[in-house]
């Protein structure tokens, strides 16, 4: 039973108990009330008879004397004024008959006075008839009063009158028994019925604070279970309000666990996605590395970071830029006499030594097409020493042909196998050309050019950086120019690097577009520069460079150091 | 005289503390005895009566008014002559034993005491108490007994007849 029943119920026992108590309050007092009623008006009654009884005793004494004691030999009528006083006590009398009649209850209380009202009137008549007679017809007199009137007086006094009295006296009785037994029975029911109350209110009150009291209890140990975290706990089933709390309360724990599980399923999962994430994250950071590798190999790295923050490269216009180009001497014919592997992998020698000289001063590859190698100085990043490095690395280009190279090894810096101060090889350096066949190395064409151009990267698949401009294709027409292990460089980069090298002017030469183009060879290094031994020289040559560009030169090629 | 104390009782019964009163004014009326005479006074009593002797000490009770029933439960009606009268003198000093003045102080008394419901009935004349001793059942009269006339039933008293020697009524 839920505890709103509970109370309507404790609420309609304590308002049915409530109502008898007003009922039987209401009953007593109605009781009372007619009890008092009765007996006032039996009091009433009383009085009138016991006036009724003192008047009609009064009168029969009166008549009693008057017949008997007073009379004498010479007793004499009864006056008129005497007669009427004595009708008027009669009719007075009968006046209180008539109060009396009409306080009379019932038709027993009717009865008795109609019969006392009889008896009184026959006896009124007699005691009239006798004073009318009284001293005029004595004889006449004294038998009214021997034969009707002391008969009839002796009835209403020995039994009308005691009739009457005790009529009222039981009628007085009953009231008052009424009364009492009215009060009794209010009172006693209304004892009953507040011990009921009391001991309803104290059985309500008692089964609800149990009720209350275990429902609380339960529900206590159960927030306190779950707040251990012990969500498999249920609370015990119950028909009451708290049965619905509780019922909602083990529905929450259930989802709670539910929920729980879910967590646990959903975490153990996302470790093993994270695993997975981690490991795939490795493999991109991997696949980053190789393919920033491969971008930094392929680009430039301002370039390359440019490409990967935005997707693309703006073409940029570089005003003072330095292209090298080289192109071996007997490529063609070497290629129609040497397998592809053998002529590949000497092409792959020697471009792998330019790119360790062309990084080592400073230089950007560009691009190799067929035989020819193309790098350029002063991009991406500007500077002023890029004609200057171009032609070191020509330098360098040209000895690392020449020299002899250990199998196996990559060239150096300290000249074994490389320009001096060339980083060294990212791998293992393939046998050089000559030594791989026994023949002569490719002589070597370098044209260097300095001057405008643009550089970006275009299409998005294979990356290149590149660089357009009349400087890209006079630099070719400088190299298509010059001759096996020269070096020849233009009017530009000659004003560029006068300072540095010594140089030839070859006058004008025409290309093969027939303009005429003023060219240098360059022979080495100027002879203010050249000291009495190679660490001289490179002293001189690094204050110089020092002093026009404010910073370390890079290596320089040992054949310029031991020239004199 | 007679009168004037008539009419006072007569207004001062209405009152109950009339008592005294009349007794004081009977005894000023009180009238002087006759001469005691030799005429036996009869005892009648009606003829349906069925009592026919009676002790004197049942007389003296009945005329005292302590026994007002007959033994068959009828009502005993004295009737007496009014005073003066030579039997009710005689029956007052052969009976009562009073003077006229105790035989009224005394029923006063007792009616104010409510001891008795009635009171000896006066009669006037011998030839009045004959016929009210025949008409109303339960009576009893006092008569010299030469004035003793037909109808009424005639006592005895002690067994003795009026005029017998040894009734006690002569």
């Amino acid at each position: 039973m839920t505890i709103q029943r509970k109370l309507s119920l404790a609420f309609a026992v304590i308002l049915l108990l409530f109502g008898v108590n007003l009922a039987i309050y209401f009953w007593g007092s109605a009781e009372r009330t007619r009890a008092v009623s009765t007996l006032s008006r039996a009091l009433t009654r009383d009085s009138l008879i016991a006036n009724m009884d003192q008047k009609l005793d009064d009168l029969h004494k009166q008549i009693t004397v008057l017949s008997g004691i007073s009379a004498g030999a010479g007793a004499a009528a009864s006056s008129p004024q005497e007669l009427r006083q004595f009708t008027a006590q009669l009719n007075r009398i009968a006046g209180n008959i008539g109060q009396l009649d009409a306080l009379a209850g019932d038709a027993a209380e009717r009865t008795e006075v109609d019969d006392f009202a009889a008896t009184f009137a026959q006896l009124s008549r007699s005691w009239t008839r006798y004073y009318q007679d009284f001293g005029v017809q004595p004889d006449v007199a004294v038998m009214e009063l021997a034969l009707h009137a002391e008969p009839l007086s002796s009835e209403l006094f020995q039994r009308r009158l005691p009739a009457l009295q005790r009529g009222e006296e039981a009628r007085v009785r009953q009231a008052k028994a009424n009364f009492a037994r009215a009060s009794s029975i209010t009172d006693r029911v209304s004892v009953g019925i507040f011990i009921l109350t009391l001991l309803a209110g104290v059985t309500i009150a008692l089964r609800m604070w149990r009720d209350v009291a275990a429902a609380i209890d339960d529900l206590t140990r159960g927030a306190s279970a779950w707040g251990r975290g012990m969500l498999d706990h249920r609370l015990p089933e119950r028909q009451d309000e708290f049965g619905q709390i509780g019922a909602s309360f083990n529905e929450m724990a259930a989802s709670l666990t539910a929920a729980r599980e879910s967590v646990r399923q959903h975490a153990l999962q996302l470790e093993s996605s994270n695993r997975q994430l981690a490991e795939t994250n490795q493999q991109i950071e991997k696949q980053k590395q190789v393919s920033e590798s491969l971008l930094l190999n392929i680009l430039p790295a301002a370039i390359a970071e440019e490409l990967q923050a935005q997707g693309k490269v703006s073409p940029r216009y570089f005003e003072d830029v330095t292209i090298l180009f080289t192109d071996f001497v007997g490529f063609t014919q070497a290629s129609e006499s040497l397998p592809v592997e053998e002529l590949i992998r000497r092409l792959h020698h020697c471009f792998t030594r330019f790119d360790q000289i062309a990084g080592a001063c400073g230089l950007e590859k560009l691009k190799t097409i067929g035989d020819a190698y193309m790098c350029a100085g002063g991009i991406p990043t500007k500077n002023s020493s890029h004609p200057v490095d171009a032609v070191l690395a020509a330098f360098a280009m040209v000895e690392a042909l020449e020299q002899p190279a250990r199998p196996g090894t990559a060239p150096d810096a300290s000249g074994e196998g490389g320009p001096a101060g060339a980083a060294p090889a990212a791998g293992p350096v393939p046998a050089r050309p000559r030594e791989a066949d026994g023949a002569t190395p490719w002589p070597v064409r370098i044209g260097i050019h300095t001057g405008p151009v643009a550089a970006g990267v275009v299409g998005i698949h294979k990356f290149a950086f590149d660089v357009w401009g009349d400087t890209v294709n006079f630099a070719s027409r400088l190299e298509s120019a010059s001759e096996a292990n020269g070096i020849n460089v233009s009017a530009s980069t000659y004003s560029r690097i006068k300072d540095f090298f010594a140089c030839a002017p070859r006058g004008q030469v025409m290309t093969k577009e027939n303009k005429a183009y003023a060219m240098y060879f360059v022979t080495g290094l100027r002879g203010d520069l050249q000291g009495a031994e190679a660490g001289e020289t490179a002293a001189a040559f690094a204050r110089r460079y020092q002093i026009y560009f404010a910073k370390q030169p890079p290596p320089l090629p040992s054949r310029l150091a031991a020239v004199r | 005289m007679d009168r004037h104390s008539t009419l006072l009782l007569k207004t001062l019964a209405r009152w109950g503390g009339v008592g005294l009163a009349l007794i004081v004014l009977a005894a000023a009326v009180e009238p002087k005895p006759r001469a005691q005479r030799s005429t036996p006074v009869a005892i009648l009593v009606n003829p349906a009566t069925r009592v026919s002797n009676l002790s004197l000490a049942e007389l003296r009770e009945i005329m005292l008014g302590n026994r007002q029933f007959w033994p068959d439960h009828q009502p005993i009606v004295l009737l007496l002559r009014a005073p003066v009268a030579p039997e009710r003198t005689a029956v007052l000093h052969i009976i009562y034993q009073m003077s006229e003045a105790e035989f009224r102080q005394y029923w006063i008394a007792k009616i104010f005491r409510d001891e008795t419901a009635t009171a000896p009935k006066v009669v006037y004349s011998a030839s009045m108490a004959s016929e009210l001793v025949v008409a109303i059942p339960g009576s009893i009269a006092f008569l010299e007994a030469d004035e003793v006339q037909p109808g009424p039933k005639v006592l005895t008293i002690d067994g003795k007849k009026p005029g017998e020697k040894g009734y006690p009524l002569q």
